[in-house]
C-alpha cells in the first residue's frame, strides 16, 4: 500500500485547522455571551 | 449558565443536522472577532475571577460593563447577516439599554433575589447593593426604570440553576443557539468561503 506522505500531511493540517477554527469560533460565541447576557445569582459572596 | 446550555444545546444540533445532511459543519470567518476579547476580559476580571473581581472597585463596574457591551455590540452589528445576529444584537441592545437607564447595573427586585435564593443568609444581600459578584443591583421595582428588561424571569424551583434572567438573555440564548445550528446546513460552502 502507498502511501502518499505529503497528501496525509497535509490533510492532517487542514483537519488540524478545521479543528482549530472551530474551537475559536465557539470560544468566540461563549465570550460573547458571558459578555452580552446578565443573568443575575448571588454566587459566591 | 444558562448562556452557556445554549452554546451547548447549538453545538449538538448543529452538528446532528450537519450530520443529517452528510456535511462537516461549516466555520465562518467572523468579522471584528478579536473584539469580543478586548471586551470581555474587563468584565470577566470583574465578574467571574475572584483573585480579580475582590480588587476592582465597586464604582467601576458600571464603566465596565457598559464599554464592554458597547465593544460586543459592534461586533454583532458587524456580523448581522450570520444567522441568530439579529436575535443577538436585539438581546444584547436591550441588555444594554436597562443597563444603562440604571447607572450602570443590572437591575434585580428584593422579590426576585429571594424567589432564586431563598435561603441566603441574612447580609447576603441588600437593597441598593451589588448582588454577589453578579452585574447585577437589588433595586426595588419602584426604582427601576425598564423593569421589564431587568432580570425578572427565573426558572422553575425544580430547575439546578436558580438565576434570574432578562427577556435581553433569552434573545442572546436564542441567537447563539441559532447561529451554532446554521453551522450544519447542507450549503454551507459559500458561507466557509465568503467573510
Amino acid at each position: 500500500m502507498e502511501i502518499n506522505l505529503h497528501d496525509l500531511t497535509n490533510m492532517l493540517a487542514k483537519i488540524d485547522r478545521r479543528h482549530v477554527q472551530l474551537a475559536l469560533l465557539i470560544m468566540t460565541m461563549i465570550l460573547f455571551v458571558l459578555g452580552a447576557g446578565a443573568p443575575g445569582a448571588l454566587g459566591d459572596h | 449558565m444558562i448562556l452557556l446550555l445554549a452554546i451547548l444545546a447549538g453545538l449538538i444540533a448543529g452538528y446532528t443536522r450537519a450530520r443529517l445532511n452528510h456535511s462537516a459543519l461549516s466555520i465562518p470567518r467572523l468579522r471584528l472577532a478579536w473584539l469580543v476579547l478586548i471586551a470581555v476580559i474587563p468584565q470577566l476580571l470583574a465578574t467571574e475571577f475572584s483573585f480579580t473581581r475582590q480588587r476592582i472597585p465597586v464604582s467601576m463596574i458600571p464603566p465596565i460593563l457598559v464599554g464592554s457591551q458597547v465593544l460586543l455590540l459592534l461586533f454583532a452589528l458587524s456580523n448581522l447577516r450570520r444567522p441568530g445576529f439579529i436575535l443577538l444584537g436585539i438581546g444584547l441592545t436591550l441588555n444594554l439599554t436597562v443597563i444603562t437607564l440604571n447607572g450602570g447595573w443590572m437591575p434585580i427586585s428584593p422579590d426576585t433575589v429571594t424567589n432564586i435564593a431563598p435561603d441566603a443568609s441574612p447580609g447576603a444581600w441588600e437593597i441598593g447593593e451589588r448582588l454577589g459578584f453578579s452585574k447585577d443591583l437589588v433595586m426595588p421595582v419602584s426604582n427601576t426604570r425598564l423593569w421589564a428588561l431587568s432580570d425578572r424571569f427565573v426558572f422553575p424551583g425544580w430547575f439546578p440553576a436558580q438565576v434570574a434572567f432578562s427577556i435581553g438573555d433569552v434573545l442572546i440564548a436564542a441567537g447563539a443557539f441559532l447561529f451554532l445550528f446554521s453551522l450544519g446546513a447542507p450549503s454551507n460552502r459559500l458561507n466557509v468561503l465568503s467573510d
